[in-house]
């Protein structure tokens, strides 16, 4: 099936062609970094929802938004710490709206407040120490928690994180300590309750 | 020294993973107690690290890539399918205002036509039938009549110039002076139809035809001549 090109008027075919190209240059960039960053994205996302589905739809989101404005970034070495950001903002962001939502529909659904009773398979599969840990992730300040997800990722040095967030090394360093220290200190009683069970 | 006394050290030292040093090396040594709260602590931590490692490293599923890479599609496509629709619409646009302006002209030309069509042009002879001497109101209305239409100076000069007028019988030269005068600026077109209009009308006077009286001769009486005719052929 033969492509049809519609020339704009006042533009000449030239600039058409030259037009054309640049977008094919940026696509084909974009799509290099894709299946490099496009994990990073969903694992910070994942990091802060803690749910596949949504973790998965703001990755998705993350990625087509830095598409869109991958030509207003000048440095492209940076592309996985803006892309981190974005990624991280949006799920933040998507955290705060689910919370909202969730509670509103608490109100209309469950008048009284009562525990979900867990089935036999939930405390089955569940890991109650993860799900500990976290739930105190995510009490985190958002600050803590962004620098201790790339740090707990696999690939990412102490430098890399720095680069990435734009601070520097001793910062990363001194907020990975506070935030183990917090989670520590929010988890020691679950594991003396895990050890006594 | 209380063992109270280490346990800022102590979870510091399981905190950053590093070997305990000086005091608290020969404490931990010394404290059974302390020493399981230190391994107790370096558990904790080994396990949030853990945990962490599991939360940050989750599998990603399959379907990311392809659907982000659609969406790319999908989003190339569009902005391609935005420039034919923003082509069509500049175009619809164009012809909508070509056909509109040449629907004003055409209806400007019609409403000229009728009078154009009843007047004959400035360049004939001035002899012109006495008929026609309801010439100068025209000329005097129908500037006017244009005047929200047309700017001044093209009223003056284009229309003037093109304008076929009727003019009265003998003043062909009189109104070449002033058209003369109007070409050279020494007057302008609107001043003067505007001291006219302020001018009393005059009565048209139209000279009665002279029409000579017809004769009507009766026809000659050819009946009697036919029987002759008839009895020649006979014969």
């Amino acid at each position: 099936m033969q492509e049809l090109v519609l020339v704009q008027p006042g533009r000449t075919v030239g600039d058409e062609l030259v037009h054309e190209a640049a977008q094919a240059d940026t696509r084909r960039e974009f799509e290099e970094r894709l299946a490099e960053c496009g994990p990073l994205a969903y694992r910070v996302a994942r990091g802060v929802l803690r749910n596949t589905a949504d973790a998965e739809d703001v990755a998705q989101e993350a990625l087509l938004r830095a598409y869109r404005r991958f030509d207003r970034l000048r440095d492209r070495k940076r592309f996985r710490a803006w892309l981190v950001r974005i990624a991280f903002r949006l799920a933040l962001d998507r955290l705060r709206s689910g919370k909202r939502r969730e509670h509103r529909d608490t109100l209309w659904s469950q008048p009284e407040h009562q525990p979900r009773a867990a089935s036999a398979e939930d405390l089955a599969a569940s890991n109650e120490f993860q799900a500990h840990l976290e739930n105190a992730l995510a009490e985190l300040p958002e600050k803590l928690r962004l620098v201790l997800l790339l740090a707990a990722m696999e690939g990412h040095t102490i430098d890399e994180i720095a680069a990435m967030i734009g601070v520097s090394a001793g910062t990363v360093k001194s907020r990975i300590f506070y935030a183990r220290k917090q989670l520590a200190e929010k988890l020691r009683c679950h594991v003396k309750i895990t050890k006594t069970r | 020294m209380p063992c109270e006394n280490y346990q800022d050290a102590l979870v510091e030292a399981a905190a950053t993973g590093a070997e305990p040093q000086g005091e608290l090396r020969t404490h931990l040594g010394a404290c059974a107690a302390c020493h399981a709260a230190f391994a107790q602590e370096r558990a904790l931590f080994s396990s949030i690290d853990a945990g962490l490692r599991v939360t940050s490293n989750a599998d990603v599923p399959a379907s990311l890539l392809p659907r982000v890479r659609a969406q790319l599609n999908h989003l190339s496509a569009s902005r391609r399918s935005w420039v034919p629709a923003w082509a069509v619409l500049a175009a619809t646009a164009a012809l909508i205002l070509t056909v509109v302006v040449v629907r004003g002209r055409r209806q400007d030309a019609s409403g000229q036509a009728p009078q154009s069509s009843a007047l004959a042009h400035a360049d004939l002879p001035a002899e012109i039938p006495a008929v026609a001497t309801g010439a100068p109101p025209q000329t005097n209305s129908w500037p006017q009549m244009n005047k929200h239409r047309l700017p001044a100076k093209i009223q003056a000069s284009a229309s003037i110039e093109h304008l076929p007028v009727l003019l009265p019988a003998g003043q062909k030269a009189a109104f070449d002076v002033w058209l003369d005068g109007l070409r050279r600026g020494k007057m302008k077109a609107n001043d003067l139809f505007a001291q006219n209009s302020d001018l009393p009308q005059q009565d048209l006077q139209i000279s009665p035809l002279d029409v000579s009286p017809i004769e009507v001769k009766p026809l000659a009486d050819v009946s009697g001549e036919s029987p002759s005719h008839g009895g020649e052929a006979r014969r």
